[in-house]
């Protein structure tokens, strides 16, 4: 059901763009925010980048598409994923979780658990950017 | 100005500080702490009358349910460690909102140093992990010592477990053989003949004439080892290798005990 009714949503580094309140309500916190009191146009403030933001939208865009198959959805996600780098992706995991939305959130940690799969613990490291304080007696037990 | 006025409008400000930036999210707290307890009457009044309650009023409901959500993770980390934890609140400061309001801070802004690497919170951390098996956590616990500490952390295990609990995959098959010899196989049918290891048993355990295995739980095997003097019960923990002998008291010499009474006397210890 296409909804006419229009959000204004305001990022966190000052931006602000127009979104369909059916497509904004995919993100619990969004929709928690707005359900109790009228905005009356103000812009709602939300505490992602519009960098990252863009990249929600895309997602929700694509997930909202009338007729669209499961593996048409699978092929995008797949491609939407593969595009990111890793400190996109983090950014990206980071900003959905604070969105609350669950299918998207789902998405992104299984990607972050695609690449750190199978690696050592210094390629670990090296995705996440962590400095080795391990020394060797601190590991036993 | 009187006395009670002037420290309303303190709060006011102090919650302003710390609880003022994040509007949505404390706004969603809130409410989701008032609708999850409608049944209690304080939590329904305020529900109904919530357009109309001031801004502190919210912002302090907020402030609520973020306690609340940190006490129940302290709950699950043991109650020492929670004891340890008020305790050193409450010396630190007497008045109680503003022990809410360093538990409130001390939640909110784990700090992002070097050691976490990027600025995940600590539950989306916890998240990700949990989805791994046991074997590439293990190894991940050398990655920092921040690392080590949130897989070896109760919370975190709980969280593991119960996310792999019905999982196929993780579910396996322990076979014992010739009394010495343990075989675990996957349960998930793809992989039931090819999945099958040789498990060392650890070797700290006397000579034994019979091994029992009494039960499992949560991924914890108890072992009972009998010879003709002595009997020993061990809890082991197949996917990480650990076990540990548990002390037996009052157990007459060479009395082989039914399974039931096994798991009684383990419970009561």
């Amino acid at each position: 059901m296409s909804s006419e009714k229009l959000l204004t949503l305001k990022t966190r580094d000052g931006e602000e763009f127009v979104l369909e309140e059916a497509m904004a309500f995919r993100s619990l916190t969004i929709k928690n925010a707005t359900s109790n009191y009228t905005i009356n146009n103000t812009p709602l403030p939300i505490n992602v980048e519009i960098n990252t933001m863009i990249k929600v939208i895309e997602y929700w865009k694509k997930h909202s598409e009338r007729g669209i198959s499961e593996d048409e959805l699978m092929n995008f996600d797949k491609k939407f994923f593969k595009l990111l780098h890793n400190s996109e992706l983090f950014d990206l995991v980071v900003a959905v979780d604070y969105l609350a939305d669950k299918g998207l959130s789902n998405a992104a940690c299984e990607q972050v658990l695609d690449k750190i799969t199978g690696k050592t613990p210094q390629e670990i490291r090296d995705i996440f950017n962590i400095n080795n304080d391990c020394t060797p007696t601190s590991l036993g037990g | 100005m009187d006395d009670v006025s002037v420290e309303t409008n303190l709060l006011d400000t102090l919650l302003e500080t710390f609880v003022g930036r994040d509007d949505a999210a404390s706004t969603t707290a809130a409410l989701a702490l008032l609708e999850a307890n409608s049944g209690i009457e304080v939590c329904q009044r305020l529900l109904k009358k919530w357009k109309h309650l001031r801004p502190f009023t919210q912002k302090f409901i907020a402030l609520v349910a973020e306690l609340k959500k940190t006490n129940e993770h302290l709950t699950m980390n043991g109650l020492n460690r929670a004891e340890k934890e008020v305790k050193v609140l409450d010396e630190e400061n007497d008045v109680s909102s503003d022990t809410l309001i360093r538990l409130y801070k001390k939640k909110k802004h784990t700090p992002v140093t070097k050691a976490m690497g990027v600025g995940f919170q600590e539950e989306i951390l916890l998240d990700i992990l949990s989805r791994l098996s046991v074997l590439p956590l293990l190894r991940f616990k050398c990655v920092s010592k921040f690392w080590k500490t949130l897989i070896s952390d109760p919370y975190f295990i709980m969280k593991h477990q119960s996310h792999h609990k019905n999982d196929l995959n993780s579910q396996k098959l322990l076979v014992v053989e010739d009394m010495t010899t343990f075989f675990s196989s996957s349960l998930s049918t793809v992989q039931l003949v090819e999945d099958v290891q040789n498990l060392d048993c650890v070797s700290n355990i006397k000579p034994f004439d019979i091994c029992n295995i009494y039960g499992c739980c949560d991924g914890l095997v108890l072992l009972g080892f009998v010879n003709r003097y002595d009997k020993q019960l061990l809890l082991w923990n197949p996917s990480t290798r650990e076990s540990t002998v548990l002390p037996i008291q009052n157990l007459h010499q060479g009395e082989l005990l039914s399974d039931w009474d096994m798991m009684q006397l383990v419970t009561a210890t």
